[in-house]
């Protein structure tokens, strides 16, 4: 078999049997759970930024459009998690199909601050209809409505269970991204545009793709967040959560396939370790963080990868 | 001699400023099916900027281009380039951080029937890189990526292929084997070699064109061109 498939349905299968033999106490569990789902997230910021080359600051945009399309749908709507999940899909996809398409008229810093500011109007936009989306407060989503397939999905197991198939598809689908022919392209891209564009590729509609898709996830990930822990909030689409993706996807390995789920577990323990320590967690977080980008500016899997396993996808 | 049929690529008054410097000027430009054609000029007579017009990697000020029939000069470079022109950089320009395979595997883009590796292995067993194939590019020797940036080019299988100095910096052992090499894409694609190595030149070009501030002063074969009075004075240096 191959490598690389075995890592990567290793590191699932791992996933797996650590709720099956009930290693994870009730905590770790609904840590993991968030983690996972967060991990999505990062994969579909990924995409865009460590196989792409392109910094978006605004990824709360993304990540809050498919949240607060399936919260909304299912508190006004009375949509089942299954049609809420469909709508958030779709109105990613065309959210960041417009978004793409107006934000890659720029290039590098440009880019960078037309996503934040984006992503700042959407935030503003949240708060400014606060009558539907009850603004900062946000939506609590009943138990009663997070039901899927006749599972409680409140239920702590099976939000476990529910956070690793969303996972493993994301994973999945990067995976195979990595390996394809398109993957290759975005990669190359990255590398050297300019060569790119002068071996024939459309290397605009290249980044649009790249664009839809990550984004697309990264609302995907939204919407099952909020389902799983049934809260839609104001606070999810502020820049705190444009910057988590990126810190995740560079601790954990820029552009790896597993990169994002390592810096969220590294990310998601440091706080909780850190704040158990001091009020001051953060100066631990920012310190540890430093040293790891200053030792390892790969992300440790892209380290790995540069020094060791250059099979990593 | 002139008819549409044998022209591959000709170009109208095509011309480019820079802020004011005519780099390229009211240039009209044939070149024929099958032919090798150096383009010579000194340094900063506007070569690769002219070649840069033919691809669209830069944007014409004026005039059109016309390629195998067709008016290509509002197509964006990408189109251009799946039309049939390959262009290979005259600063090595490569995936420094992919594998040769993926350097060849991107320039052949799409999959022909032979299947991506088979055509992999052949472009760089001409070129002599096969045995590097799983190296990353950047690690290569300077020699080995401009014959990489070379493969690239063949890779695409264009009609026009575009060589911006492909032979700068390089031994002498080494502009043999270009030599080589060239002539033997020549088989089967239309070159257009920008050049200062006038012995290159000399051995393998068809035909020469000299370009001067921008403006093509001379057009012919070898000879014509070696005893042209004009040339001599601007270029040649008698
Ligand atoms: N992007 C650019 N911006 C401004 N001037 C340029 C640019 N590219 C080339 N030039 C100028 O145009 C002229 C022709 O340059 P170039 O085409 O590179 O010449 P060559 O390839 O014959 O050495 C030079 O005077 C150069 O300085
Ligand atoms: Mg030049």
């Amino acid at each position: 078999m191959r490598k690389d498939l075995i890592l990567h349905f290793g590191a699932l299968a791992i996933l797996l049997f650590l709720e099956l033999l009930g290693v994870f106490s009730d905590y770790h569990q609904g840590n993991f759970a968030r983690i996972l789902v967060l991990a999505a997230y990062g994969i579909g910021y990924n995409v865009l930024f460590g196989y792409t080359g392109l910094l978006s600051l605004g990824h709360a945009l993304f990540f809050s459009a498919g949240l607060y399309a399936s919260g909304l749908s299912i508190y006004h709507l009375d949509y089942n998690v299954g049609q809420s999940l469909i709508l958030a899909i779709c109105f990613s996809a065309f959210f960041s199909l417009v978004i793409g398409y107006l934000a890659l008229r720029t290039v590098g810093v440009s880019f960078m601050i037309v996503t934040l500011m984006f992503s700042q109007v959407g935030y503003l936009c949240i708060l400014y209809f606060g009558g539907i989306t009850r603004g900062d407060e946000g939506i609590v989503i009943q138990q009663s409505s997070r039901v899927f397939l006749s599972l409680d999905l409140s239920d702590p197991t099976i939000r476990y269970y529910a956070a690793l198939i969303i996972f493993s598809l994301c994973l999945i689908f990067n995976l195979w991204i990595a390996k394809s022919s398109f993957g290759r392209v975005l990669i190359a891209i990255r590398e050297n545009s300019d060569r790119a564009l002068m071996l024939g590729y459309n290397v605009h509609l290249y980044k649009l793709f790249a664009v839809i898709i990550s984004g697309t996830i990264s609302g995907l990930a939204g919407a099952c967040y909020g389902i799983l822990f049934g809260y839609v909030g104001a606070s999810f689409a502020a820049v705190p959560y444009s910057i988590f993706p990126l810190l995740w996807v560079l601790i954990g390995g820029v552009g790896t396939v597993l990169g994002p789920l390592v810096g969220a577990i590294f990310m998601f323990y440091l706080i909780d370790y850190a704040s158990d320590i001091t009020d001051a967690y953060m100066i631990i977080v920012g310190i540890t963080l430093l040293v790891v980008t200053l030792y390892a500016r790969r992300g440790l899997l892209g380290e790995l990868r540069y020094r060791y396993f250059k099979w990593i996808p | 001699m002139d008819t549409l049929d044998n022209i591959l690529l000709y170009t109208e008054n095509i011309s480019k400023n820079f802020q004011g410097i005519k780099a390229v000027n009211n240039v009209n430009f044939k070149i024929y099916k099958n032919e090798i054609r150096a383009l010579i000029g000194p340094n900063g007579a506007g070569k690769t900027t002219f070649v840069s017009l033919l691809c669209g990697r830069i944007n014409a000020s004026a005039g059109k281009v016309v390629f195998c029939g067709e008016d290509i000069s509002d197509l964006p470079v990408f189109e251009r380039i799946s039309n049939g022109i390959g262009y290979t950089f005259q600063i090595t320009s490569i995936f420094v951080n992919l594998t040769v395979y993926e350097n060849v595997a991107l320039a052949i883009r799409k999959d022909n029937s032979n299947g991506e590796e088979n055509s992999v292995s052949e472009v760089l067993s001409k070129v002599g890189l096969l045995d590097r194939i799983e190296q990353r590019s950047g690690d290569l020797s300077y020699g080995h990526q401009r014959l990489l940036e070379l493969a690239m080019g063949m890779a695409q299988k264009p009609k026009l292929l575009i060589l911006d100095e492909p032979t700068q910096g390089l031994s002498d052992s080494e502009i043999e084997n270009f030599k080589k090499l060239i002539k033997d894409i020549s088989s089967s694609t239309t070159i257009l070699l920008i050049e200062h190595n006038m012995d290159v030149v000399m051995s393998i070009a068809d035909n020469i064109s000299v370009l001067h501030f921008g403006e093509i002063i001379a057009d012919g074969d070898k000879e014509t061109i070696q005893n042209d009075p004009i040339v001599q004075k601007a270029y040649l240096g008698d």
